[in-house]
């Protein structure tokens, strides 16, 4: 069943290349393909409940032999937030990519690989294999920054390129260097030999070359030059996925993976997670407040909320953890919810400036209280989900005995406040420009997404303690477990 | 001898990076990432090369001091290199659809957003 997570929109996508140009039944298509996985991410979080990991033999050939698929709590939480915004994404897509692009076909078919390398990412459980489809993922995403063809997408599509393509090859050749050390390239064998052997000094200089790899593709301060370009020129629903989830799966997910599970973790590696962290949190929130483009600022807010959940996990307590991985899902909820409503906006405007919009709310009621309730959870303002993740956070390092950390967040969570209110006040709230006198609200597929998604972030809020308990506690688990994910495997 | 390679190997890279650093011209940039990748697929090819070592072939007469290369990252080889040409591909057509819309190769000129 795990492999159906990759296969089921690789098919899909494929079967969308031959029916070409029949844009209904595409669409329904891939609906029904993206439900279906967003489904059986759910109920993945049961089938780990008592087994606590899933291992898939790809062709029957046994650890370390051949190349397994590992479902464990950790690709849960990730599997749960791709599919979810996959889901939204594509819903949301087709009355938006028809109005502003032209081929819905091509575009749902670029999506749905996104999507399968993402999962792909997620399960892989051989680190050659994280590899290819973290490349996979890359390249999708830098084809769907670039859907629109014009001069901005190519340009940011093209940054994007060579950035991301330098990150990866710093990846592969950690890769290089921590195979011929350790002479396997599966992740439980790989961690099981570095648990008898100790880390040499071979595999030491691996360790920068592959947080490079990944602090470029998490657009960790000061690696960030490519997202808020590549970020806002993509189209809405792409924006939503590349924000929420692309970034975490190939660089959250690379640390969680290698460095929590097969390396193990020291106190420098935790710190500087928690200080690169804590930059990124104040040049993302300080670079949102003098944005002027309504994506943009979304962007650099992605960077900051990024930060958020390096310093939770950099803070190296269990709580710690819990808080970051909590944050990670909620920043998935609201991020993309709020790249949807910037993108309704500019489907019924035709800008993102805020000085060619205001007075929105008349006009836009279902946009309107969709992003209010993004901003409430971005802020963190009770009783919606971002509050409870920052305040886990903060929590968690007070715990830690690291005062300073938990104010200098605190502080952080007002910008946040700060710069969310200045999109509530230009876009929604101020008066409406004559310009935009005859705007209507989007259409109702889009509207679906919106107020769906809106009510995720209500009711994870409110139901905070069941999803913590249920999908970020084992999530947390796998990392506090550390070094012993190898054994876990090897023993199945 | 080996040095000698890895250093070769390590040497493609830092000049890979060099290129895409320092060039402004996108066409010359991508050559630097193809130089960049030249430079991991030799150290792949190197980790596995081991002084006369044979093809890892079993056959029936054949001393059991024979000693084999490793195989693996040869096959690995194929993966990264296909990757590279569709990576080499969008971003060649990105240049050349970049080319069509701004009439310059040059980074510089190319700057319509802000970074």
């Amino acid at each position: 069943m795990i492999i159906l997570f990759t296969l089921l929109p690789l098919i899909t996508a494929l079967v969308l290349i031959i029916i070409n140009k029949r844009e209904r039944l595409s669409e329904i298509l891939s609906v029904i393909c993206t439900l279906f996985t967003f489904v059986l991410s759910l109920i993945a979080s049961a089938w780990i409940k008592d087994t606590k990991i899933i291992v898939y033999h790809m062709g029957g050939w046994i650890t370390p032999l051949g190349i397994d698929l590992v479902l464990d709590g950790f690709s849960v939480l990730f599997l749960i937030i791709i599919n979810m915004v996959g889901f939204f994404a594509v819903l949301y897509s087709f009355e938006y990519i028809r109005k502003k692009y032209i081929d819905i076909n091509k575009f749902l078919i670029l999506l749905l690989f996104l999507i399968a390398a993402l999962n792909g990412v997620v399960l892989s459980g051989d680190i050659f294999n994280l590899y290819v489809f973290i490349e996979m993922a890359s390249l999708a995403s830098y084809s769907l920054v670039a859907f629109g063809a014009e001069r901005e997408d190519l340009e940011a599509s093209i940054r994007y390129q060579v950035l991301g393509t330098i990150g990866s090859f710093f990846i592969l050749l950690g890769i290089g260097i921590i195979y011929s050390s350790t002479g396997t390239l599966d992740l439980a064998d790989m961690s099981n030999m570095i648990r008898v052997t100790g880390i040499n000094s071979a595999m030491m200089f691996s360790l920068p070359m592959l947080l490079f790899g990944f602090a470029l593709k998490a657009a960790l301060v000061p690696f960030h030059a490519w997202l808020p370009d590549a970020h806002p020129t993509a189209p809405a629903p792409v924006s939503a996925i590349l924000s929420s989830t692309v970034i975490k799966a190939l660089s959250l997910y690379g640390i969680g993976r290698i460095f929590f599970g097969v390396f193990g973790m020291t106190p420098v590696l935790y710190d500087i997670l928690l200080y690169g962290g804590l930059i990124s949190v104040f040049f993302g929130a300080f670079a949102a407040l003098a944005q002027t483009d309504f994506k943009r600022m979304l962007a650099y807010s992605s960077i900051s909320q990024i930060g958020y959940i390096m310093l939770g996990i950099g803070l190296g307590t269990p709580l710690g953890f819990i808080g970051g991985l909590f944050h990670l899902f909620n920043h998935a909820t609201f991020k993309s919810l709020y790249f949807l409503c910037a993108g309704a906006t500019e489907y019924s405007t035709g800008t993102r400036q805020f000085s060619e919009l205001g007075g929105l709310s008349e006009k836009m009621p279902y946009t309107t209280w969709s992003s209010l309730f993004a901003s409430f959870s971005l802020a963190g303002i009770p009783p919606f989900n971002g509050f409870w993740s920052k305040f886990i956070i903060v929590i968690a390092a007070i715990q830690a005995d690291k005062i300073g950390i938990a104010i200098l967040a605190v502080i952080a969570s007002i910008l946040t406040l700060g710069y969310f209110l200045k999109i509530q006040r230009e876009v929604f709230f101020s008066k409406l420009p004559q310009s935009l006198n005859n705007i209507k609200e989007v259409p109702f597929l889009m509207v679906l997404s919106m107020v769906v998604l809106a009510l995720i972030c209500l009711g994870t809020g409110l139901g905070f303690s069941y999803i913590v308990n249920n999908i970020i506690q084992p999530a947390a688990d796998v990392l506090v477990n550390g070094v012993n994910y190898g054994s876990l495997i090897l023993t199945k | 001898m080996s040095i000698f390679l890895y250093s070769i190997s390590i040497l493609l890279m830092l000049l890979g990076l060099y290129c895409i650093i320092v060039k402004e011209s996108l066409i010359k940039t991508i050559i630097g990432i193809k130089i960049m990748s030249y430079g991991i697929c030799l150290f792949f090819i190197l980790i596995s090369y081991k002084i006369g070592a044979h093809a890892p072939i079993i056959t029936e007469n054949m001393s059991p001091e024979t000693s084999f290369v490793d195989p693996i990252p040869h096959a690995l080889m194929p993966a990264i290199m296909i990757i590279g040409l569709a990576a080499m591909g969008l971003m060649l057509a990105t240049a050349i659809k970049l080319y069509e819309k701004y009439g310059t190769f040059d980074i510089d000129k190319i700057r319509q957003l802000r970074g």
